[in-house]
Parts: structure tokens; C-alpha cells; sequence
């Protein structure tokens, strides 16, 4: 039997989660450049053993899950392709599904095409978050380009607990306190959908996605900062403002989407740290969709910035979920928490920026990129966004049909209009 | 650097003995089992399969001594555990022949049965009891929770035995398990008061 790691508190929800999403974490960088395979293969050998849960399998034993190391050869890990069809292969790559009993947790695809490369990833969201996924990659880039530069070995990677509890290692003792009595359920209860098919046989699993340009997205900074708003309230606005259009919500009735956090903005020091889900939900609500865009977008400013002044965001439901796992054995607490937990119908994540300068590989700056979230299964929905180049990537993952397809682009198409807008004034 | 080198020179500090010497040797054996590990993998790099391994195994000193540590600790508790097997059997002995002995000098054994069932009970409160004190003594948050099992007990146990001995009426004697209730709840009311003062303060120590 191979060494044991700790089940901890987000990857038990994540695993949870097969109700609602595939938990597949998805990246896509493309080089104008070919990337040399066996200093990757190095690379990522040696980074697989930093972080031994991407090479492990999750055993759901009912009394108290764990993950079980188990070896693994690198050819399993890396899919290699000289592309007619980079597009369709990338694709197909990205969208493919991890099972969390199977023994390896990321898959690499390295595809080439005329003279580029199209870098792609898809781990395990039970593994570790968009936060920490991007530190990753950023890690991985930088190791790649020592290694090939200068031969410096790749063993550079953050070590340590992956425990859910780190969030509170930087308060004090009174604050660490209070963080850990807020027993509360802050699920979203909001029942308005985006407009998907039902869901039927034969749904598959589709990433669409839509550009914003550089030009728009300095617009946007600069309309944002006359109205006190950052260029996440926009964006969260314009989603807002095309769902009520999309969907046909009366103007009068109120809607909450759920925005992923960080939690570890409450952390000063990831040393010792391991890669992990430090990611909750806060509720934006906006009590009407406005007259006009304008009026959404202070909606959503009142919203975010009363859960700015709180010192405790996010935080919120942690004590009551260890609670729930500790007192009881897995498959039951399972059953608790679902009867407690609403995952959310609309969702929001903003990855945020794809530094092109961190992520070359040996001098090679990205030439393109971005990061998505799992693919929600109906209703649900979870519209992504990552930048780089200050070109911004909107993504929604989805298990659907051609019909489907169609209503993400018409959505895509209405967020567009809501982007010009916003910044006609 | 050879993995038999790395060894000998992170562990050169460790007493000549036996113990660091296999110690050594199965880190050796254990650093040359991940290397083979690695190339199955598929790691090629000599040089990069060396540095990793280094740095897994770079606190091999300090595992030693922990090692040590809780060799002697293990050695204690077993030592404790073979004491307390000899003291319950010695007990148990003890007991008997008491029981017995008096049995037979005075014939009452419609009474000296007794003798068994207190000393069985007795050595059961007394241990929770003791197991009580430890709490306290280590300033743990269940030795309330403890207390408030023992003194009920204890109570209990006393009723019983006094009763059957004909020290205590049954009735009013049973008043005594009531009192132990009542006492209890006192404890409960005070760990209450107690605690609410403490997070008075604490929110005094925060608006502060």
C-alpha cells in the first residue's frame, strides 16, 4: 500500500461537488516556439513529487477518505501531438475528465503546430484551486526556464500543509477565535438559471468562450475608476445586466450571484504552504436590475463593498463544515452537508491576471492564454475570466448541447453589448 | 554527492552506536529506493534525481533523534502498561483472597460478596477519578466533563453501599444521587459565569 496523504476539508467538498461540476481545473497557453519535451518531462516529474496528491488516487473509504500515493510514468501524465487540427485537439484535450480514483491527477498536453506550441493542462480541482494553479504554472515556467538556462534542477515548489485551517494563521488569538465560532450557512438561496436545455443523454461536455481586447479592457479601467468601481465590478455588472435580458428576469426581482474569493487574502505568508483550495463564494446581490447599466453597476459597488469592510470574508461556514466532517463518519457527513448546502445556480470566478512575463519558458513569452473552471453540469453555470496581455478571457464550461452552445454565445453576445454600454458615457 | 556520502556527512554527529548505524544505512537504502522511484518515472537527469532526493531527505538528523524519542517514550508506556496489567491482577488477587478470607472467618457470605462488587466498582470510580485529577491537573477542557460523570458516580456507588450495609435508609438515602445532580449543576452555572467573564474581557482586550 502506498503513503497515505490527509483527505483535508476542501478537497472532501470538491469531491462533493461531482453533483454539480466535473472538478477539471483547465489551462491553455500558447508559444510561439517550440517547447523542448524532455526539459518538461524533467520539470514536471520533479514537481509531481513536490506536490505527491497530483500522482495520487482519492480513496473514498466511508469512514475517512484519503489519498494513496501511487507511482506513475510521466508518458501517462503528457499527451504529445504535431497538430493538423491544434484547435479540435485542444479541445478535446481540455474537456476530457479526471476520475479522482484513478492514480494520476493532472494531465499535460503538449501540442505543436507551425513552429508554436499550444501548452495545455487539466488538473483535479480537489488538487488545488485557479489561486494556486496559477502559482503552479508561474513555478513551472520559471523552473523550465532555469533548468534549460542555466541547469539548475526544478526542485523549487511551495511544501507543506494543505490544511484548511491556514487561513486563520495570521489573526490573532481573539481574531482566530471569533473566525472559528462563525458558525453560519451562507449558501446562496437565490433560484434564478441561466436559460440551459435540460439536461438530457447525449449532453457533452463544450468550453465557449469570448475575447474582450486590450483596447476595451483599459477602457473599462478607466470608466471603472470614474464610478469607484474595479474592472471586477464591471465585469460582474455586465453579467448581471445580460442576464436579466437573456433570461427574461422582471426588472423588479432581486439576483445573487456567487463570486469566488481568495481566502488567502487573510494569509500574509504561504511558506509552508502546500498546493490547495483556499476558494469560497461571497454573495453579490443586487436588489433590481436598474434602470439603466449604470445603476446595476452601483448595485453591485454597495454589494462588494460591504463584504470588503468585513475583516472575516469567506470565512464564513468553514467551522460548520469541519464540524460536520469531524463529528460524523464521511458518507454521513455527506448526506448532512448536501441537506444544508445550495450550490450556486450562477457563479462567478475571476482568476485574474496570466502574467506573460512570469509564464515564459526560457525567454518565450506566452503569446496567448487562459485559465477556466470545471464544467458545470445543468442547471448550473459558472462564467470565468483571466487576463493577459490585457486581453481578457470570458469562459463558460458547460455539459450541454448545440443548443446550449448557441444560448452561451447569445449570453456572450449580450455581455458584449452590455461592455459598450457601460463605457458609451 | 553519492547518497552514502550525503548520509554519513549529515550524520556525523550521531553517537557510534548501533542504532545510527542501521539508522544510516536504511536512510541510504531508502534515499536509493526513490532514485529507482524517479527513473521509473521517468527521470533521466543523474544530477536532478540527486538534488531532489537531497532535498526530501534533508532533515535526516532530526528525524534520528525524534526516532529516538519516541523509542523511549514507546519503552515507558509499555513499561507503564505491563505495571498497571501486574497492579490489576495483584488487585484482583488481593480482592479475592480478602473476600474469601473473611468469608470463611465469619461465615457471612450472604454479605462478603460485597467485598467483590466495591472493590470492582471503587477501583472503577477511583480510576476515573484519578483520570479526573490528571485532566484538571493538564488543565484540559473535558476535566469538567469529567467531574460531572464522577460525582454522580460517586454518589451512586455510596447509595448503593451504604444501603446494602444498612448505614443509609433507601429512602431518604436516595437524596444523596439527587445531591450529586444538584451539585453538578452548580459546577455547570460556574463554568458559565466563568466563561462569559473571560469573553467580556477578551471583547474589552479587542474594542481596546
Amino acid at each position: 500500500m502506498g503513503r497515505r496523504l490527509n483527505a483535508e476539508l476542501w478537497d472532501k467538498m470538491h469531491y462533493l461537488f461531482r453533483d454539480f461540476n466535473d472538478r477539471m481545473v483547465h489551462l491553455e497557453l500558447h508559444y510561439d516556439f517550440e517547447i523542448n519535451l524532455e526539459t518538461l518531462k524533467t520539470v514536471l516529474i520533479c514537481f509531481f513529487e513536490k506536490a505527491p496528491v497530483l500522482h495520487s488516487r482519492f480513496v473514498d473509504n466511508k469512514v475517512s477518505p484519503y489519498w494513496e500515493v501511487m507511482p506513475y510514468r510521466i508518458e501517462d501524465v503528457i499527451t504529445v501531438k504535431h497538430s493538423d487540427n491544434v484547435t479540435e485537439d485542444i479541445d478535446r484535450f481540455l474537456t476530457q475528465y479526471i476520475p479522482p480514483e484513478r492514480d494520476l491527477q493532472m494531465k499535460v498536453g503538449v501540442f505543436y503546430y507551425e513552429g508554436k506550441t499550444a501548452l495545455c493542462m487539466v488538473e483535479n480541482h480537489m488538487c488545488m484551486d485557479g489561486g494556486d494553479f496559477k502559482y503552479f504554472i508561474r513555478s513551472f515556467c520559471k523552473a523550465y526556464s532555469e533548468y534549460e538556462e542555466k541547469g539548475i534542477s526544478p526542485i523549487n515548489l511551495r511544501e507543506g500543509t494543505r490544511s484548511y485551517d491556514s487561513v486563520y494563521t495570521d489573526f490573532s488569538k481573539t481574531q482566530e477565535k471569533m473566525a472559528r465560532n462563525l458558525y453560519r450557512n451562507v449558501c446562496a438561496k437565490d433560484t434564478h438559471k441561466f436559460p440551459l436545455t435540460e439536461s438530457k443523454e447525449g449532453d457533452r461536455s463544450f468550453i465557449a468562450r469570448r475575447r474582450i481586447s486590450e483596447e476595451t479592457f483599459l477602457k473599462l479601467k478607466t470608466v471603472g475608476k470614474a464610478h469607484g468601481a474595479t474592472v471586477n465590478d464591471m465585469l460582474v455588472a455586465a453579467y448581471f445586466y445580460s442576464l436579466y435580458e437573456l433570461a427574461g428576469y422582471g426588472e423588479d426581482e432581486s439576483v445573487t450571484i456567487s463570486c469566488a474569493i481568495d481566502l488567502r487574502r487573510h494569509m500574509k505568508d504561504d511558506e509552508g504552504q502546500g498546493v490547495t483550495n483556499h476558494t469560497a463564494f461571497m454573495q453579490c446581490n443586487i436588489p433590481r436590475r436598474g434602470r439603466n447599466i449604470f445603476e446595476t453597476l452601483q448595485y453591485v459597488i454597495n454589494s462588494s463593498n460591504l463584504f470588503k469592510k468585513d475583516k472575516f470574508m469567506g470565512l464564513y461556514g468553514l467551522p460548520l463544515l469541519k464540524f460536520a466532517y469531524k463529528i460524523l463518519p464521511h458518507s454521513a457527513s455527506e448526506e448532512i452537508i448536501k441537506i444544508g448546502y445550495s450550490n450556486p445556480l450562477l457563479a462567478m470566478s475571476n482568476i485574474g491576471i496570466l502574467d506573460h512575463k512570469a509564464l515564459a519558458l526560457g525567454g518565450n513569452e506566452p503569446i496567448d492564454g487562459f485559465m477556466t473552471g470545471a464544467v458545470k453540469y445543468k442547471p448550473y453555470v459558472l462564467l470565468s475570466a483571466t487576463s493577459m496581455r490585457n486581453v481578457i478571457t470570458l469562459s463558460m464550461c458547460v455539459r450541454g448541447n448545440e443548443d446550449d452552445k448557441k444560448i452561451v454565445n447569445t449570453f456572450f453576445d449580450i455581455f458584449e453589448r452590455s461592455i459598450e454600454k457601460l463605457l458609451a458615457e | 554527492m553519492t547518497f552514502t556520502d550525503y548520509a554519513e556527512n549529515e550524520l556525523k554527529k550521531l553517537p557510534n552506536t548501533k542504532s545510527a548505524y542501521l539508522y544510516k544505512q536504511e536512510v541510504i537504502a531508502r534515499m536509493t529506493a526513490r532514485a529507482n522511484e524517479l527513473v521509473e518515472s521517468g527521470l533521466t537527469d543523474n544530477k536532478v534525481i540527486n538534488e531532489l532526493i537531497i532535498n526530501e531527505f534533508s532533515d535526516i538528523e532530526k528525524e534520528y533523534y525524534e526516532r529516538l524519542k519516541k523509542k523511549k517514550k514507546a519503552a515507558k508506556t509499555k513499561n507503564k502498561s505491563s505495571l498497571i496489567a501486574l497492579g490489576i491482577v495483584g488487585y484482583v488477587l488481593l480482592l479475592v483472597g480478602a473476600f474469601l478470607g473473611v468469608s470463611f472467618a465469619t461465615g457471612a457470605w450472604d454479605k462478603t460478596w460485597l467485598i467483590i462488587v466495591v472493590g470492582i466498582l471503587g477501583a472503577v470510580i477511583a480510576g476515573l477519578a484519578g483520570g479526573c485529577f490528571a485532566l484538571f491537573a493538564k488543565k484540559k477542557k473535558m476535566a469538567v466533563f469529567a467531574l460531572l460523570i464522577v460525582i454522580p458516580a460517586i454518589a451512586a456507588l455510596a447509595y448503593v453501599v451504604l444501603g446494602l450495609i444498612g448505614l443509609l435508609a433507601w429512602h431518604p438515602g436516595w437524596l444523596i444521587i439527587v445531591a450529586s445532580v444538584f451539585v453538578d449543576f452548580i459546577i455547570i452555572v460556574g463554568r458559565l459565569v466563568i466563561s462569559s467573564k473571560k469573553e467580556v474581557e477578551d471583547e474589552k482586550w479587542e474594542d481596546d
